[in-house]
């Protein structure tokens, strides 16, 4: 068994063994449909990579991961974890062909435990599901994603792991307490915060580089006893940001702290029942006890009639509340809609928002920016633009945006959210060279044969067998950058 | 390439306006059996831009096969179109792309019967149509002075509930609640023809036109101002395809009898006497989120004496679907059966030993799959509930 090449046929005779016929798919149809995320990707850039896989496989539980895994690490195959793609770095989608190891299976809630609150699940459950089923109990979980009606517990400890929540409960990695993960050559080990090789926390963010994860163990909570929302309006954002910093370090955290500027604004009240007064958007939600629910709201009170900020009508702090879910509703106008995003220290916020600004007119296009609040000192800033797909020659150009909103974000002390495929060439700047060197040390050691979602992460690797050069990829967005200010 | 049925209804750009953000996928009842992304509205949605974009894989027909059976292992719930953070009208776009599925000549036979069967007989049974009444044999004198008698109300029976003759009750219930409250109504008996809601699920859209011009222009000879109709898919066709798909303008008012029904409880017209029963009330589809119809049905069963109403944890828009619909029970029926009973659990799981519901499919398909797999659960129609309370 330890033969590179293999026909199709001896492929789908050994994984029908392990996970059996109904369980892969060799169609036409449905590999084009797991070769791409949530990103329209334009195809100069899709054509550099092998994005379509020799088939899906869909193991239904640990043991049956482990041996998928283990016949691909000895015939080379690689292969690429994959939970509901709804990311858009390219984290799920091969660049090397190979096996998409589908986790839709793997959605079991497999134990809670109510003192200290805590459940074990499995990877591939859907937060929403598990929300729906911890209410059952009384029970809801600490943070969540604002993906969280279709993505996945395991796909948002793989990439980016911050969104609603995080402000008060923290990193998603800081709330679990054991992970189940199937290593490259196929062992199944159980870690936790005390183990080492592998250590626990290099799995959290790698998007599956290292091996896949397949239970996960994290602390929950009692439902809330309340919530309370509260929302603002200022004409100038540097007030919004002023008043995002008050209130992320006031003694009441916020359970959720977020912004929209009036581009964004005036873009989401072309689609929305809910009209908002087109200036910069504030809103904190407050979750916990009623005393302490009550404290954050006085304090929120203080703070915007200090800042002389206007308070928004109740029926809007409701509506958008329940508009977390939604940040792609503004679609429809475009139809295509791209999305920078990249996280900034909290008092470069003000700075990063103007100078993403700034690209407007660089490329004559209106672009809204939103964010979270995700810890005290740090925000999630994600710009958004709108363009249409079917122009291919001025989507192309304007594709190159999304490196110039990153851009301006590091430039401010930031680092990129996620790496996926699209971001690698800023992996070293967002784990910090030392840790980067750690983790490519540790994906030579763990995953010798380089099987594990290979391709990207550490690199771009093209399907011509060599990785895309920074300073190429850098050129090629500057040359779209310019292209499309002389169309 | 281009796919005319899709321009036809305006909804060619839709499939560039998908976010892809998969929450279409979490809540569709066949994601949920067959969990293949080809299986999700989100898969099809992409597929279909790669289509429209010239782009899809040399290695097939446009059209595959397996496209084409994906685009029928759906029963048209409109759960997708709930969740959508696009506000794409998805329920629309899979009709559309079933109409184009008919252009090509790519419909599974299920939908070709259907399609000939209304054509020959104008109901979905291929039965002589003269025969439509056959529901009301054992009242015949309560309904044969009513059939085509001048009145300002018409009761539509719908192709299902006039021929299928384990439901019967349901029409013959409707009788007798109409009877009680006095209502004067009008019934078509065999000018009533099938109302076109399921040549439009069967990809067959314009072929619903002639039937609805027939059924409108019945209705008006005989003064009819409102239509009532306890079948959740002629109400959607009434009301909503009739005019959004058909360009019809129906011009009298069309009521759901669960909103007749309603407004008759509330007016005191019924009498009831009590009977201690603990039900579920399961949201069709069709006059759910497809019609908006929600509290209607539950201020009837709060209404009736001894009843205890008790929800299951999906409801309303968030209802999960029966697997009835969407010609699925016919084109695939395991799957609409795995799909019921999933929701029969549901029920079981909040401890109620009977569902009501508001739809003579709903109501057909969740008795004949607690029959075939052994739930003990009792399924009604409303109007099958409430004329057991009749006092």
């Amino acid at each position: 068994m330890s033969n590179t090449y293999i026909t199709m046929d001896e492929l789908f005779a050994h994984l029908s063994n392990i996970v059996g016929e109904e369980d892969i798919s060799e169609d036409p149809l449905e590999k084009s449909l797991y070769s791409h995320d949530t990103a329209p990707i334009p195809s100069f850039l899709s054509k550099l990579f092998n994005m379509q896989p020799a088939a899906i496989v869909r193991p239904e539980n640990v043991q049956e991961v482990a041996k998928v895994v283990e016949f691909a690490f000895h015939r080379r195959i690689p292969i690429v974890p994959r939970g509901a793609g709804t990311w858009a770095l390219g984290g799920s989608v091969p660049v090397k062909g190979g096996l998409v190891l589908d986790l839709v299976k793997l959605n079991r809630i497999k134990k809670l435990y109510s003192d200290e609150p805590s459940v074990e699940v499995e990877a591939g459950i859907v937060w929403k599901r598990l929300m729906d089923q911890l209410s059952g109990e009384g029970y809801t979980v600490l943070s969540y994603p604002t993906s969280a009606p279709s993505s996945t517990v395991g796909g948002w400890i793989s990439t980016g792991g911050y969104g609603i929540g995080s402000l008060k409960f923290g990193y998603f990695g800081e709330q679990i307490a054991e992970l189940e993960v199937v290593s490259p050559q196929g062992r199944i080990q159980r870690l936790t915060s005390g183990s080492e090789e592998p250590e626990m926390k290099w799995f959290f963010g790698t998007e599956g580089v290292l091996g896949v994860i397949t239970s996960l163990k994290f602390k929950i909570r009692r439902k809330p006893e309340k919530t309370a929302v509260c929302a603002l309006y200022s004409s100038e954002f540097e007030t919004v940001a002023n008043l995002l910093s008050s209130l992320a370090k006031a003694e009441v955290v916020p359970y959720l702290l977020k912004f929209m500027d009036r581009e964004l604004v005036e873009l989401k009240n072309q689609v929305s029942r809910v009209k908002i007064r087109e200036e910069n958007f504030l809103l904190a939600a407050y979750e916990g006890p009623a005393s302490e629910v009550t404290r954050g709201v006085n304090y929120f009170g203080e703070e915007f009639r200090k800042a002389k900020a206007k308070l928004a009508e109740e029926n809007v702090c409701t509506h958008e509340w329940e508009e977390r879910f939604n940040p792609m509703r503004i679609s429809r106008l475009g139809p295509t809609l791209l999305a920078g995003e990249v996280v900034v220290p909290l008092n470069r916020l003000s700075a990063t928002v103007g100078g993403i600004k700034l690209l407007q007119k660089k490329y004559g296009i209106k672009l809204g920016v939103e964010g979270y609040v995700v810890s005290r000192d740090s925000a999630l800033v994600m710009a958004v633009f709108l363009t249409d797909e079917r122009k291919t020659l001025k989507y192309t150009t304007q594709f190159a945006l999304i490196k110039d909103i990153t851009d301006i974000g590091l430039r401010q002390g930031g680092s990129p959210y996620g790496i996926g495929l699209w971001n690698s060439f800023y992996a070293a700047e967002k784990y910090g060279t030392e840790y980067f060197e750690e983790l490519k040390r540790v994906k030579k050691k763990l995953d010798p044969r380089g099987i594990m979602n290979p391709g990207k992460f550490f690199e771009a690797s093209t399907r011509f067998g060599f990785p895309i050069p920074p300073r190429f990829y850098r050129l090629s967005m500057a040359v779209g950058a310019l292209v499309n200010r002389l169309i | 390439m281009k796919l005319s049925m899709l321009e036809h209804f305006n909804m060619a750009s839709e499939p560039w306006v998908c976010s892809q953000c998969g929450y279409c996928r979490v809540i569709c009842p066949v994601f949920d059996q067959l969990a293949w992304e080809s299986t999700a509205p989100r898969g099809k949605i992409y597929y279909m831009k790669l289509l429209l974009g010239g782009k899809h894989s040399l290695e097939q027909r446009p059209f595959s096969d397996k496209f084409a059976e994906r685009v029928f292992q759906c029963t048209l719930c409109g759960h997708c179109k709930e969740v959508c953070q696009s506000k794409i009208d998805l329920t629309k776009l899979w009709t559309a792309t079933r109409a184009e599925l008919g252009n090509r000549g790519l419909l599974p036979p299920p939908a070709k019967e259907i399609d000939k069967a209304v054509l020959k007989e104008n109901n979905i049974f291929s039965m002589p149509n003269s025969e439509r009444t056959i529901w009301s044999m054992m009242i015949e004198e309560q309904v044969l002075p009513r059939i085509n008698k001048p009145a300002k109300i018409a009761y539509f029976i719908g192709c299902v509930s006039a021929f299928t003759g384990r439901i019967a009750s349901i029409p013959e219930s409707t009788v007798r609640i109409l009877d009680s409250a006095g209502v004067n109504y009008t019934i078509l008996g065999s000018d009533e023809w099938c109302c076109g809601h399921p040549l439009i699920l069967a990809g067959k859209t314009f072929s619903a036109n002639r039937l609805a011009e027939h059924n409108l222009r019945k209705l008006k000879e005989l003064g009819v101002e409102k239509l009532v109709t306890n079948c959740a898919g002629c109400y959607l066709a009434f009301k909503h395809e009739y005019p959004t798909l058909l360009g019809i303008d129906p011009e009298i008012e069309i009521e759901h009898f669960s909103q007749f029904l309603s407004s008759q409880v509330n007016g005191g017209r019924l009498k009831f006497k009590p009977r201690t029963t603990v039900v579920t009330y399961h949201d069709p589809c069709e006059i759910g989120r497809l019609g908006g119809i929600y509290e209607e049905p539950r201020q009837i069963l709060e209404n009736l004496p001894g009843v205890k109403l008790l929800e299951m944890p999906y409801n309303r828009e968030r209802s999960n679907c029966c697997g009835g619909g969407g010609l699925l029970k016919a084109t695939n029926r395991n799957l609409s059966f795995n799909i019921a009973e999933k929701r029969l659990k549901e029920a079981e799981e909040i401890g109620a030993a009977n569902i009501a519901t508001a739809c003579v499919a709903c109501k057909l398909h969740m008795t004949d799959v607690a029959a075939e797999r052994c739930a003990k659960m009792a399924v009604y129609d409303i109007a099958e509930l409430v004329a057991e309370f009749l006092a």
